[in-house]
């Protein structure tokens, strides 16, 4: 028997999150632009609103408002496509990333994560592997030379960097032993030592590196922006998209973005894990137990991942108006030579530490 | 029930996405359809409770593979290449007529023997642990050859790439 309410449970659950990632990515436009304004001693928009807060709902009209222009000579049917073939894989990863760990409401037990897939990770893997198909199909189909080379760089990019992300997962999972990500995260509440919280950032600190920086290039954020580089390819491979192909395109980069900032957090700062909390409360070694309600707990878990995932989104603006963009040889190179390398050797250190039982 | 539904559904238009592949004249087309066939063979380890195999089929034929074919297929110049419309010429016509035929005598013969998979009753059959373990211990000899292969095919590959003015 289905159970109606559960379903119902989960279906507004992923309306939510749907809704507050769309949320998310139009307020994060406009912080980029704050930020980026702070950055340079600007003041950024500041007239739509308070503070610019409508500045977004401005951008959305105006996109709707513009023409649509479809080039030519343009490939009409895989033109209108690749926006689609970007945006969908990019709401799609957040489907397994957990925000909180259950929440007991009524003799009911809910996931706060919309589906606890058994191959939770990979899933994600699976997913953002499409997203490149948006990316690569919209520059052919331009039919502009220039959306076919950012086309080309970013194929060639998300293949090299792939690698070295999954190497580095590897490490954590390992560690970890599970491919769920809940599991991941619940386990990271552990104690090392019955002092220090297991996070992965302190068990794996190599495989945050490698798992950082290919995060960034997988991204297509600077300084990786490669498929995108204003300075040699005018707009990459949206040059020709104008309107609302064209956000569909900027809506799904940042959407990854936040799908990033969720996995780092996840994989590599506990995700929903407050330190020493547990479903009764705090629990502190030889110091005693804070009690806590459930739903209060609950609250504290989702808003502990909500910062954790706001602190790198905010790292990923502040990478961006910092740091110089590289050049497209020094970019595979340091994938190929240099990533995936440490990658394995993450791996070697992670079983040695493992047989050792360190870790 | 359900689940013979939409393995028939998957089934039919797994043909179908894999057919058009080949007679696509846009080889771009081509690529695409064959990246939605793999999407639905997928579906079919996900209806057969392996989950592990689909992702994994996602991430290295939708993931890996196709991207390299795309990016093979954009350096063409599609314009210039032949992309008419495929004339049918007495002997095209005599190798699809051939080809019909060797499907109908193995479906013919596979009649009966092959049958629709129930799905698998082991409870994990399909889970990452499961075939992590069969893979490690009962099949090491075969994986690592496999994987021995794969290099020997990477040595090939850097070999023809290599300038030969060394030689």
């Amino acid at each position: 028997m289905v159970d109606y309410i559960t379903v119902a449970i989960y279906t507004l659950m992923s309306v939510l999150v749907f809704v507050l990632i769309l949320m998310t990515v139009a307020f994060l436009t406009l912080a980029e632009r704050r930020v980026s304004a702070f950055m340079q001693d600007r003041l950024g928009p500041n007239r739509v609103g308070p503070w610019g807060l409508f500045q977004p709902v401005a951008d959305g009209l105006k996109f709707i408002m513009k023409e649509d222009v479809t080039p030519l000579e343009a490939n009409k049917v895989l033109y209108t496509v690749a926006p689609l073939l970007a945006i969908i894989p990019a709401m799609l990863t957040f489907a397994v990333v957990p925000f909180g760990h259950d929440l007991f409401l009524h003799g009911r037990v809910i996931n706060l994560q919309i589906a606890n897939f058994n191959v939770g990770i990979l899933y994600i893997f699976a997913i953002a592997s499409m997203g490149i198909f948006g990316i690569i199909i919209g520059g052919w189909a331009s039919n502009n030379k220039y959306s076919l080379l950012g086309g080309l760089r970013s194929a060639s990019q998300f293949i090299s960097y792939e690698i070295s992300m999954g190497l580095a997962v590897i490490g954590i999972l390992m560690v970890y032993g599970s491919l769920k990500l809940n599991d991941i995260a619940l386990y990271q509440g552990s104690l090392w030592f019955n002092a220090v919280p297991k996070w992965g950032v302190l068990v794996q600190p190599l495989g945050f590196i490698v798992f950082l920086v290919s995060v960034f290039a997988e991204t297509n954020r600077v300084p990786f922006d490669l498929p995108e580089a204003e300075s040699e390819l005018v707009g990459g491979y949206h040059t020709e998209y104008s309107s609302m192909k064209f956000a569909f395109f900027f809506m799904g980069e940042y959407a990854n973005m936040i799908t990033a900032s969720a996995l780092i957090a996840t994989l590599y700062f506990g995700g929903w894990q407050v330190p020493y909390l547990h479903n009764i409360g705090f629990i502190i070694p030889k110091l005693g137990i804070v009690h806590l309600q459930q739903w209060l707990v609950a609250i504290i878990e989702v808003l502990s991942f909500v910062v954790k995932v706001g602190f790198f989104l905010f790292f990923f603006l502040w990478v961006r108006w910092t740091l110089p963009r590289f050049r497209f040889d020094q970019l595979t190179a340091l994938g190929w030579k240099v990533l995936i390398p440490l990658g394995i050797l993450n791996i070697v250190i992670t079983g040695a530490l493992i047989m050792l039982r360190i870790i | 029930m359900i689940n013979h539904v939409l393995f028939y559904i998957t089934a039919v238009l797994l043909v179908l996405t894999y057919t058009y592949a080949v007679i696509a004249g846009n080889p771009v087309y081509s690529a695409l359809a064959m990246g939605g066939a793999f999407f639905l063979t997928s579906f079919l380890f996900v209806l057969l409770g392996a989950p592990f195999l689909a992702v994994v089929q996602v991430i290295i034929y939708v993931g890996a593979m196709l991207v390299m074919f795309l990016f093979i297929i954009m350096m063409f110049d599609l314009n210039r290449s032949s992309s008419a419309p495929v004339k049918y010429k007495p002997s095209t016509i005599f190798s699809y007529v051939l080809t019909m035929i060797i499907l109908l005598v193995a479906f013919y013969m596979a009649r009966g023997v092959v049958k629709m998979p129930e799905g698998f009753t082991v409870v994990g059959f399909g889970s990452a642990e499961n075939v992590g373990f069969n893979l490690l211990r009962y099949y090491l000899l075969p994986f690592e050859l496999a994987s021995f292969i794969l290099l020997v095919g990477v040595f090939g590959a850097i070999t023809f790439i290599k300038k030969r003015d060394r030689v």
